[in-house]
């Protein structure tokens, strides 16, 4: 069994992995593009402003939590202009997550999946038992998702927990 | 006289509106026809049903019916279509489990036109060597 140090030392070693896992740009079908600003600490409160919309997405095997992602709108979205952009938000961060698991599983042997994502308030997450909840990993990674010009935040929050003590 | 090249009929099948018309108009070319889109299962197999598809584009995470699942009853049923299966997941035993299912090739979303043309036209080419 490992001593508590060294088990440490390796969770220490693998934040820094999964930091490194979050691709820095995605081309989404030339279509769209995703742009990594930074990636902090989860401040176990999700940002609010107005005109948000958020989806979440559950991770299964050796990492289970859940991936949560909060895209800030501009005040003079529209209910078409909502709607399209959220099915980029979900498309974009589904793609996202899996090029980060896809990429874990191949530096530290982690296999885990994503579901299928729902749509989430941000009253509903106020709510959800997730706040008290304390994971092994926590993060809350900055992109930029860019289409025609328009540029709008997104903050990824990333909350798992491993399965087992991992090794590099 | 030499006979007309018949073009590819493909099925782009994803629960992702976005994904679904990023890649029509990728494929928006003489030589495929899209025959179709679905985003789930049961409207892909009801699509099936009306028209034939030389290639399906599959994705696979889906709602109510995933893409190996899908894969395996299409493959049992609709023995002269061909599978290239489509996620933004491409562990090992991701891809292995979408062989299994009866997929020909496996896309890692996203992609770019130039490796979703190779792909359509290599599996396509296969039905015709058959």
């Amino acid at each position: 069994m490992l001593s508590s140090e060294i088990t440490r030392k390796l969770r220490v070693n693998n934040k820094k992995i999964f930091e490194k896992a979050f691709p820095k740009t995605i081309n989404l079908y030339e279509q769209a593009y995703l742009i990594k600003k930074n990636i902090v600490p989860f401040q176990k409160k999700f940002k609010q402003t107005p005109n948000q919309i958020g989806i979440s997405f559950d991770l299964k095997g050796e990492l289970s939590g859940r991936v949560i992602s909060i895209l800030e709108l501009p005040h003079f979205s529209d209910a078409q202009q909502k709607l399209s952009i959220q099915t980029l938000h979900m498309e974009s961060i589904n793609i996202l997550i899996g090029k980060f698991l896809t990429e874990l599983e191949s530096k530290i042997n982690i296999m885990a999946t994503l579901t299928f994502p729902k749509i989430c308030d941000h009253e509903s997450l106020a709510n959800s038992k997730i706040n008290s909840l304390t994971f092994e990993y926590q993060f809350d990674a900055l992109y930029y998702l860019i289409k025609n010009d328009h540029q709008y935040n997104c903050h990824i929050y990333l909350l798992a927990n491993s399965a087992h003590i991992l090794e590099v | 006289m030499e006979e007309a090249k018949q073009n590819c009929r493909v099925l782009i099948v994803d629960d992702s509106d976005f994904s679904r018309k990023s890649i029509s108009e990728m494929l928006n070319e003489p030589k495929y026809e899209i025959i179709g889109e679905a985003a789930n299962g049961r409207e892909a197999i009801n699509v099936l049903k009306e028209s034939s598809a030389d290639v399906i584009l599959l994705d696979i995470v889906m709602p109510e019916m995933s893409g190996l699942e899908l894969a395996e009853f299409i493959t049992q049923n609709f023995t002269d279509i061909n599978i290239i299966m489509m996620s933004s997941l491409a562990q090992e035993n991701i891809v292995i489990d979408a062989i299994s299912a009866g997929a020909c090739d496996f896309l890692q979303k996203p992609f770019d036109k130039k490796t979703l043309v190779n792909s359509v036209d290599k599996v396509f080419a296969s039905i015709e060597v058959e």
